[in-house]
Formats: structure tokens, sequence, C-alpha cells
């Protein structure tokens, strides 16, 4: 399982969105096709900083976190509990990795450019994890 | 024996850098807003410079002019080349309003870190 999908699984136990539906890999999709209130990371990195001699690797990646929503009060708490929770490097469990060390940095909010009602909050997460091995022939 | 006690600030600054520099975006794209409405077309509504938006979220921005007709005015003509604007009734006003202005915000970049980052 790659960082993007892992991390996606976790978000979904913890915002109570659903992949595919109010969370989103990539992008958000076309506004007229989708719901105000929604998920979405994009993530990056991947870098090695350490690899062991069995093969194994501690990578660096960063993944941004975007919640729209059209209530700022609502946006704004799940933004400060999402960043509290993700500031928690015991508090996260991610499927295939073991996270090193991570932290989370909340923007502040901005109106959302397609709709001057709908806001949108983002975490930045920079985060440091150990990865197996993955043989995929 | 003797111990050494190391303490990583790495975080703390890497974080306030991140919050810092968004802050800096704000400024810069407000600015560029500033620059650019004087030399922005205008009719007796004033329509084209007053509805824009700016976005900053994270350490990306966005300025937005929110008029159906803003990239027509930008470019001075159509995306085909045609409809050439030829003459601006309003002196000092012309095309390519927000890339001259995004332009002079760039040359003066490090202005708007000033006193964020001590």
């Amino acid at each position: 399982m790659n960082i993007a999908q892992s991390f996606a699984n976790y978000l979904e136990t913890i915002t109570g969105s659903t992949l595919g539906q109010t969370l989103f890999i990539g992008q958000a999709p076309s506004s007229n096709k989708a719901p105000d209130d929604l998920w979405w990371i994009i993530t990056s990195g991947g870098t090695p900083i350490l690899d062991a001699v069995t093969g194994e690797m501690v990578k660096q990646y960063s993944i941004e976190v975007y919640h729209r929503s059209r209530n700022y009060k609502s946006v704004y708490d799940l933004q400060q509990d999402l960043e509290i929770t993700l500031n928690c490097s015991r508090c996260v469990e991610l499927q295939d990795f073991e996270i090193v060390s991570i932290r989370a940095t909340a923007f502040p909010i901005d109106s959302d450019l397609d709709d001057e009602d709908r806001k949108i909050a983002l975490i930045q997460v920079d985060l440091t994890a150990y990865e197996d091995c993955i043989d995929i022939s | 024996m003797s111990s050494v006690r190391v303490i990583d600030y790495t975080p703390k600054i890497i974080a306030q850098v991140r919050t810092k520099g968004s802050l800096a975006i704000r400024r810069a794209l407000q600015d560029a807003l500033r620059i650019s409405r004087p030399t922005t077309p205008k009719a007796d509504t004033n329509f084209l410079r007053n509805n824009t938006k700016i976005q900053v979220l994270g350490n990306k921005g966005k300025v937005a002019w929110l008029a159906s007709y803003a990239q027509y005015q930008e470019r001075g003509r159509r995306a085909d080349g045609s409809r050439v604007v030829r003459n601006y009734t309003t002196g000092g006003t012309g095309k390519q309003f927000a890339e001259k202005a995004m332009k002079q915000v760039d040359k003066q970049r490090s202005k708007y870190l000033k006193g964020l980052i001590k």
C-alpha cells in the first residue's frame, strides 16, 4: 500500500469521511459533482533519508490535507482537532508504515475561490516513516 | 564524566518559516492588487477593479479577478487574437495589468518578509 492510500485510510477512521465520496486523493472533484463538505489529500516525497543493510528504508513524505465546508466554525474545529491528533506520533497508525516522526502545521483558513461562502483549511504534514521491502513481482 | 544536552529546534523553525511565509504571500498578493488597481481598465462601475479575491493556503497563493471579461482585458484581445482593444478611455489603464503588478511584486519579494522572520 502506498503512503497516499494508507494515510487516506487513516483519515477515514478519524474524520468519518469516505474515500471516493467525501475524501479524495490528489484533487477535489468538480464542485457540481461533489458535496460542499469535503476532504482531499495531496502527497509528495518518498525521499529516502536512511537505509538499512537489509534493504528497508526510512523515508520522508509531505502530505497536504485540505478540508472544505460552508461552516467556518466546523472547518476550524476539525482543523485544530486534526492538528493535535497528527502531532501525536503514537496516536497515528498507518498500514504498512511505521512512523518515526510526524509533524503537522495548521494554516489560516481561507475562502474558496469558487464559492465565497465556502471555507478551506489546510494542514501540512511532514512524515518520516520506516518502510519494509515490498516485492511487487 | 560530562554530558551534553542537545535540543533540536528544527521542527519549530520549519513551522515558523511556513506560517510566516504564508503571511508574506498574503502581503505580496495584497500589494499586487494595490499596484494593479490604477492600471486596471475601468468603466463607470469599477466592476473589474472591485471584484477581486485573494486565497492563501499554506505556501500557495492565488489572486483572481472575478469579472467574466477579466482575461479579455488582461490580454487586451480575445484568446484567438481577434477583437484587439485599441483605445482605453481612462488614461493610464491598459492590458497586462495583472502581469505587470505581479512582476513588480516579484522584484521586491524580500520586502514582504521583513519583520516576519526573526
